[in-house]
């Protein structure tokens, strides 16, 4: 930066001249001198320890948003937005890069960065050696690796065996499909994750190069088959890959442990009956036994993951449990997959409690936990879904929110859909089982909104618990986040909003009465200058306008109650329903306040017309309170019938 | 030069011998860049940096550019220079009459971080977009991580420091 | 003439334009009564279509509690922004007694490289999160005294941080290596030569020899040459060459009297060896002061002084 930053750093090392000193010199006392060994240290370790003395910041929105009022996202909807629109300029980028390589070929860095060069293009013409196929699986490009093998065989180069190999399981592993670049993260966070419903359905591209390849191998070995028979039942290609399994077997080759996994992980497609799929699973166990090949913590997964497909009968439970102790006897430590798949054999919606979840805790609480298995990822949003649905335990989920938050855990959230899963659950048990007070303070004041954006069905949960405990001081900032969220067309949350507002017994201060007029005239103004062009617009109903006129004159801002009261009559056909008979009184109480007989009259007759039969009650008391003149009390009378003065 | 030779011979043709003149005329450096004219109406509008002239810079203002590049036996003065130009022209058509403030250029390593005031003129997506784009475009120009530190005001009056 | 042409021209143009704007008006107000507008009437400004304005929060710092991680909200070097620093900063100089401009949109402010990111408290922090990479200081090492003692040979090198994409310096690969010479076990001979073999790189003041090594491209080469030049001049001064031994009165390192042509010239003045000359033992002192020292006010005071005894003549 300025001069000050120009870090002229020294190293000066003293060095024992040992080599010249040592046949000459007769140290008369040798002194003793400890050097201590350098400690160790990895190029970024230094970097992490600093990172570790930083805390998260709950004022401050996730580091990957711009930090500025007008740029912090507030709503999940602009989370989502304003990340994917930062990677969109970020792809475009890519693509002008990408479309001017020659323009990108210069070397402005020293050492050279590669990943800002362009990447190489292969076409037809492009001239191609075993080596940039070497280089591109290497990458895994998988298109790239298409065209240059493509090419080569064009030309009869003949590519050796390992390549081959290492091509075909590049194939098997995306199915043919170019992988998302590894710098596009955001694209990745809010990608939800269908991969659960994609394995219902064969996605395998039937025939592809995959397939030649493997059929161009004249004996296919083990490898070969182990890597087909993966990636066939990795796409749902379930029936010829164990077709291919038993061929391999019968040509007595020796498979690879994944492909015995995959075998097993696919189990609940190729039997049908329980009983039957466990013992195939069995079989399948046994047989790499006799192979001696030796079970890892996939084959544990998979076989948990089939046992959790098997219902809620009881044996099902006593079989995971003992594949558990087994794997365990083996030193096959379980990752958070396999807790997630004992926990969904455990807890089913409709079976019986189980509280295994406390166990599970009690194992992994304090760990620093490793991703090891793709499903790892589930563990956190599925237990705190038992915590929520199944065990409604308070402990339990503070446990597993510890649990997370514990060292660099965090990272196993998986993406941005199960976060907000996790934390809808999280946040809906809290909300029932704490005080409101304390929900408030330490949960709801510092995730929201942040880390955390409630959905609308939480927020009308935590409205409720407002409206039970009668906590009128948190309406403010509920509804400030309401309107920040993007709620306000939700007419649930307005009539909640509204209806604590009215019946609260807290309001006779005038100063809350005084915010609780300007929230109801922000809900007037909300729905009343809604965008033209919006699908989904709400309309007013009678209710809600008295309400809204109710709080209003509460606070003595009669002209404006007057607005809502002009809308209610003038707008019968599009406002639904009518207002409350007690709303209208009030009203005309403050007519008789204000003197305006006129507007009273008309706020009778709107009573008259929606057939309140107290109506002409209203009249007697305007009446009496207010001396009319000729024209009011015609009026009166023609609304209210000539009767009633008498 | 040839002025004043010429001015001398005729001279010298007409005056007696013994007299020497010399024609001279006032210097013409009167120094314009960075500076403004009040106008008639007195209402044109300056921000801070443009209301305090170039020789106030390490008085009254700082530097727009933060760099090691001209310090004794730094490296890459006139690239570094050229770079930072082409930031601020990829910056200012990028982000076309967004910027009310000059742009700040700072490098640390091979870090370069580009700073200024913009208006909340387009929405934050859009921002968002273009703060991904540059990023990323200018780092594969730069070849150096480059970071975006923007501060965005509701409106360009925000940052007007005098009217002349 | 041309002036005027122009002018004409300009003139036309404008009717041009009228008789367009009315033709066009013609059509839809047929009826009215059509009327010759020889300016050119501005057409209204089309109405702008009013742009919602989004509510923008308020400045984050509204929200945070006083007793706040401050290392947390700011971790790393950034630029100044006004709605994340909770601080009524203000910076600019203005005339007329009016205050500083604030902080919210100051270009000023973003300027200044700060150190908000750190704080004494956060410094610390980073101290103790930094204590596990640290060694202790060796044993047996407390003193510089000691460390001279047990470690003679000091080697330096810089390295060098630009702003810049590159991280190469050429200044990175000089080596720097210092020796006391007294460390080295030399005899008298030996110093001599060491001294002569490594000239002005030995400094007599504090009785160092500084080795600069610089003429290969990588350091670590610079090192290995420099550590071989040490090694090579040590053994070589240790060594006696035949052609030593034609070292002359002018090769000498320092006058010495005793071997001198002064010495056996007053032998040969007053006939006698050296020794039995009276006051010649203040003469050879000064002579060799005069010498070693160098021509000044006092040698040669104290050289005319001693020729003055020696001869036996009268002071002046």
């Amino acid at each position: 930066m300025n001069i000050s930053s120009v870090y002229l750093k020294s190293f000066i090392t003293r060095s024992c001249g040992q080599r010249i000193s040592a046949c000459l010199f007769t140290t008369d006392v040798k002194e003793n001198i400890e050097i201590p060994k350098r400690i160790h240290r990895g190029p970024t370790d230094i970097l992490r320890a600093l990172e570790s003395t930083v805390k998260r910041d709950y004022t401050a929105a996730h580091y990957k948003y711009h930090d500025d009022p007008y740029l912090i996202p507030m709503s999940n909807l602009g989370k989502r937005t304003f990340a994917m629109a930062q990677e969109a300029g970020r792809k475009a980028a890519y693509w002008v890069r990408q479309e001017n390589a020659d323009l990108f070929q210069h070397q402005e860095a020293d050492p050279m960065i590669k990943s800002f060069a362009p990447k190489i293009m292969y076409n037809e013409s492009s001239e191609v050696t075993i080596q940039d196929l070497n280089e591109v699986i290497e990458k895994s490009y998988v298109f790239d690796a298409v065209t240059i093998y493509k090419l080569l065989k064009s030309k009869n180069v003949d590519v050796p065996a390992v390549a081959m190999q290492q091509l075909l399981e590049l194939l098997c592993f995306y199915n043919h499909e170019e992988p998302l670049l590894e710098d596009f993260i955001e694209e990745r966070w809010f990608k939800q994750s269908f991969k659960g419903k994609e394995r219902q359905r064969k996605t395998w591209k039937d025939g592809d190069l995959a397939e030649e390849i493997f059929i161009s191998f004249d004996n296919p070995n083990e490898e070969a088959y182990s890597a087909i028979i993966q990636g066939m039942a990795k796409y749902g290609q379930v029936d010829r890959s164990w077709q291919l399994f038993e061929e391999a077997l019968s040509k007595n080759l020796l498979l690879s442990v994944d492909a015995y996994n995959s075998i097993i992980g696919v189990a609940n497609f190729l039997k049908e009956a329980y009983d039957l799929r466990w013992t195939f699973v069995l079989d399948m166990l046994s047989m790499m036994a006799q192979a001696k090949v030796k079970p890892n913590l996939r084959t544990l997964n998979n076989v948990l993951k089939t046992l959790s497909t098997m219902g809620t009968s009881k044996i099902v439970k006593e079989n995971a449990l003992k594949t558990l102790a087994e794997f365990r006897a083996m030193n096959i430590e379980p990752s958070l997959a396999s807790w997630y798949y004992i926990l969904i054999t455990f807890c089913k919606e409709r079976g019986p409690v189980s509280p295994i979840l406390k166990n599970i805790m009690n194992e992994l609480e304090g760990k620093d936990l490793q991703i090891k298995d793709e499903k790892d990822t589930f563990f956190f949003v599925t237990a705190m879904d038992i915590c929520h649905h199944h065990l409604h335990d308070l402990e339990l989920a503070n446990r597993v929110n510890n649990l997370l938050n514990l060292h660099n855990n965090y990272d196993l959230i998986g993406d941005s859909y199960k976060e907000s899963i996790y934390y809808r659950h999280y946040i809906t048990l809290l909300c029932k089982t704490e005080t409101l007070e304390e929900f408030m303070q330490n949960t709801y004041l510092k995730l929201v909104p942040h880390i955390y954006v409630p959905e609308p069905s939480v927020m009308l949960e935590i409205l409720k618990c407002v409206e039970a405990n009668d906590a009128v001081e948190y309406i403010p900032r509920l509804w400030s986040d309401v309107i920040i969220f993007d709620h306000v067309n939700r007419e649930n949350l307005i009539n909640l909003v509204l209806n604590i507002l009215v019946s609260s017994e807290n309001a006779e201060s005038a100063t809350l009465a005084e915010r609780f007029s300007t929230i109801a005239w922000d809900i007037w103004n909300k729905i009343e200058n809604q965008n033209e062009n919006k699908i989904n617009k709400i309309s007013f109903t009678g209710e809600m306008l008295g309400k809204i006129m109710t709080l209003l004159l509460k606070n003595d801002d009669f002209e404006k109650a007057c607005i809502v009261m002009d809308k209610l009559q003038n707008d019968q056909t599009t406002v639904l329903g009518v207002s409350s008979f007690e709303a209208l009184e009030l009203f005309v109480n403050h007519c008789v306040k204000e003197k305006l007989p006129s507007k009273a009259i008309s706020c009778i007759q709107y009573a008259v017309d929606s057939g309140f039969e107290d109506a002409a009650n209203l009249a007697v008391t305007l009446n009496t309170s207010l001396t009319l003149d000729e024209t009011h009390l015609s009026k009166l009378s023609v609304i209210v019938g000539p009767d009633v003065f008498k | 030069m040839f002025h004043i030779r010429n001015a001398i011979q005729m001279l010298g043709t007409r005056v007696p011998q013994n007299q020497r003149l010399i024609h001279t005329t006032s210097i013409y450096q009167k120094s314009q860049s960075g500076r403004y004219r009040i106008t008639p109406k007195r209402d044109f509008p300056l921000t801070y940096e443009m209301a305090n002239a170039p020789h106030y810079i390490m008085q009254r203002k700082s530097w727009n550019s933060w760099n090691t590049s001209n310090v004794l036996g730094g490296p890459r003065p006139s690239e570094t220079a050229v770079e930072d130009m082409f930031i601020r022209k990829f910056v200012t058509g990028t982000w076309h009459s967004l910027f009310v403030s000059e742009i700040i250029i700072k490098r640390q390593h091979n870090l370069i971080r580009i700073a200024g005031i913009i208006r909340q003129a387009i929405s934050a997506r859009k921002m968002y977009f273009l703060i991904g784009y540059t990023e990323e475009l200018l780092s594969f120009w730069l070849q150096c991580p480059v970071k975006l530190e923007l501060q965005t005001v509701a409106d360009k009056r925000d940052v007007i420091f005098k009217y002349i | 003439m041309s002036a005027i042409t122009r002018l004409r021209g300009k003139t036309l143009n404008t009717i041009k334009n009228s008789t367009a704007l009315i033709s066009n008006r013609s059509f839809s107000e047929e009826t009215e009564f059509r009327v010759l507008n020889l300016r050119t009437v501005k057409s209204q400004a089309p109405v702008r279509r009013k742009i919602n304005k989004p509510d923008v929060l308020p400045p984050r710092s509204n929200q945070m509690p006083v007793d706040q991680d401050w290392g947390s909200v700011w971790p790393g070097q950034r630029t100044f922004h006004p709605a994340t620093v909770p601080l009524p900063v203000r910076q600019g100089y203005t005339e007329k007694n009016a205050p500083p401009p604030s902080k919210f949109g100051n270009a000023e402010l973003m300027k200044i490289p700060n150190f908000l990111h750190l704080t004494p408290p956060v410094i610390k922090k980073q101290c103790e999160a930094l204590k596990q990479f640290c060694t202790p200081w060796p044993k047996g090492l407390e003193t510089d005294e000691k460390c001279n003692k047990h470690f003679e040979i000091e080697v330096a090198s810089s390295n060098y941080c630009y702003s810049s994409p590159s991280i190469r310096d050429p200044l990175a690969r000089i080596v720097t290596l210092q020796i006391k010479l007294s460390s080295l076990p030399l005899d008298d001979h030996a110093r001599d030569k060491f001294r002569r073999i490594v000239g002005d790189r030995y400094n007599e003041e504090n009785d160092i020899v500084t080795i600069v090594a610089d003429r290969c491209p990588l350091r670590q080469q610079n090192y290995d040459y420099a550590m071989y030049l040490l090694t090579a001049v040590f053994h070589e001064s240790l060594r006696f060459e035949e052609w030593e031994k034609t070292k002359s009165e002018i090769d000498m390192e320092f006058y010495d009297w005793n071997v001198s042509k002064s010495k056996s010239s007053i032998e040969s003045i007053f006939g006698k060896p050296a020794e039995e000359i009276v006051k010649a033992d203040v003469y050879s002192k000064a002579v060799g002061a005069l010498m070693n020292e160098g021509e000044n006010e006092y040698t040669l005071a104290k050289y005319g002084e001693s020729v003055r005894e020696m001869l036996q003549l009268p002071a002046l």
